[in-house]
């Protein structure tokens, strides 16, 4: 496992609001001293698989020289764009590739807006993330969203760290390139096999509970780094 | 994963190693702002792409832990790697036998082993 973050508390007993998955999601951003509120569609599991996907991450090794390249603005932007649904502002121009870019990054930024950290315990995590604005306009900050998961077994660590070490390399180190494979995508995977109950979440229903339920409803990022904390998702070192 | 990397990269990270018992105490002397340069310097140039080292890093935790978990399920690139690993400490075992009285590696034809100066032949 890898240094830990100093845990945030847990869920405080009388807080009671719980993250709502299953709602739409505003986003409220300042620019020119106009506020332009985003209405958002749930963000899916596809959606999320997409963006991670779509995360450049490789090293490019060149005579000697090693250049770092990481990308991910554009896999940002896409997400955006697929679960922007409305944006209140009448006379906001349109471009022609959608919303003003930078207002869609920003969008974009706030849906990944997810720090993780250690619980009291090895097998929890606790996650503080932005989730949608309030009435006011101010964005909510949920603190302390507890996951509970099962110890890994060996083969589930040698897996975890098989996929950080499955990466594609080409070339020579003359002019050589590797291609970080995805890291939250085996993380999502691996939480729905180890997760075993959440606090702080909820549904229309009310409070989300039962591994099943967690593993069809809860968010794809908030799966990710959990389990990446979990794990010690740090990014992986040459030797 | 190219085997023909793995292999190279299996070397040049065992020739590392070797190197380093020795390059080791002058890079922790070195400062900190010139030891990427000292470390250029004192061990050899890897030659194949750092993705291959990374793999590598995976393959020598995987080994290790077959030794407590002897059922571990390996996929086949891995299996394959463990391989290659092996071939290559074999070689490198050949050309770097170990002292007779510390266990150290030398150079094939050292007279005296560089860790304990002991006379070798």
């Amino acid at each position: 496992m890898t240094a830990r973050k100093t845990a945030p508390k847990a869920v405080e007993p009388e807080q009671i609001t719980l993250l709502p998955l299953d709602q739409p999601r505003s986003i409220v951003l300042m620019q020119s001293a106009r506020k332009y509120i985003y209405t958002l569609r749930r963000v899916l599991t596809a959606d999320w698989e997409k963006y991670f996907v779509g995360i450049v991450n490789q090293v490019r090794n060149l005579d000697g020289m090693r250049e770092q390249i990481f990308e991910s603005e554009s896999a940002l932007l896409e997400l955006a764009d697929a679960v922007i649904a409305s944006v209140q502002v009448p006379t906001l121009p349109i471009h022609e590739n959608g919303y003003p870019l930078n207002q869609r990054l920003a969008v974009g930024q706030a849906l990944c807006s997810v720090s993780a950290a250690m619980g009291d315990d090895d097998t929890t995590v606790l996650l503080n993330a932005c989730w949608s604005a309030d009435a006011e306009g101010k964005m909510q900050l949920f603190k302390g969203l507890v996951h509970r998961f099962n110890q890994p077994t060996i083969d589930q660590v040698k897996r975890w760290n098989y996929e950080l070490a499955r990466v594609r390399v080409r070339g020579t180190s003359k002019d050589g390139l590797t291609t970080f494979p995805s890291r939250q995508l085996a993380a999502m995977r691996i939480y729905d096999e180890l997760i075993v109950s959440v606090e702080g979440y909820g549904l229309t229903a009310g409070m989300l509970t039962g591994v099943e339920a967690i593993r069809r409803e809860m968010d794809g990022l908030h799966k990710a780094e959990a389990a990446m904390q979990l794990l010690g998702g740090s990014e992986v070192t040459i030797l | 994963m190219d085997q023909k990397l793995l292999e190279k990269a299996a070397e040049e990270f065992l020739l590392e190693g070797y190197e380093y018992r020795t390059a080791g105490k002058i890079l922790e002397a070195t400062a900190p702002e010139d030891r990427e340069e000292a470390r250029e310097k004192l061990l050899s140039p890897r030659t194949v792409p750092d993705g291959c080292f990374i793999f590598l890093q995976h393959i020598i935790w995987v080994e290790s832990v077959l030794e407590i978990v002897p059922s571990l399920s390996l996929a086949a690139a891995e299996v394959e790697a463990i391989l290659i690993l092996r071939r290559a400490r074999k070689r490198f075992q050949h050309t770097h036998p170990g002292c007779p009285h510390c266990g150290m590696p030398n150079e094939a034809q050292a007279l005296r082993c560089r860790e304990c100066t002991m006379e070798i032949s």
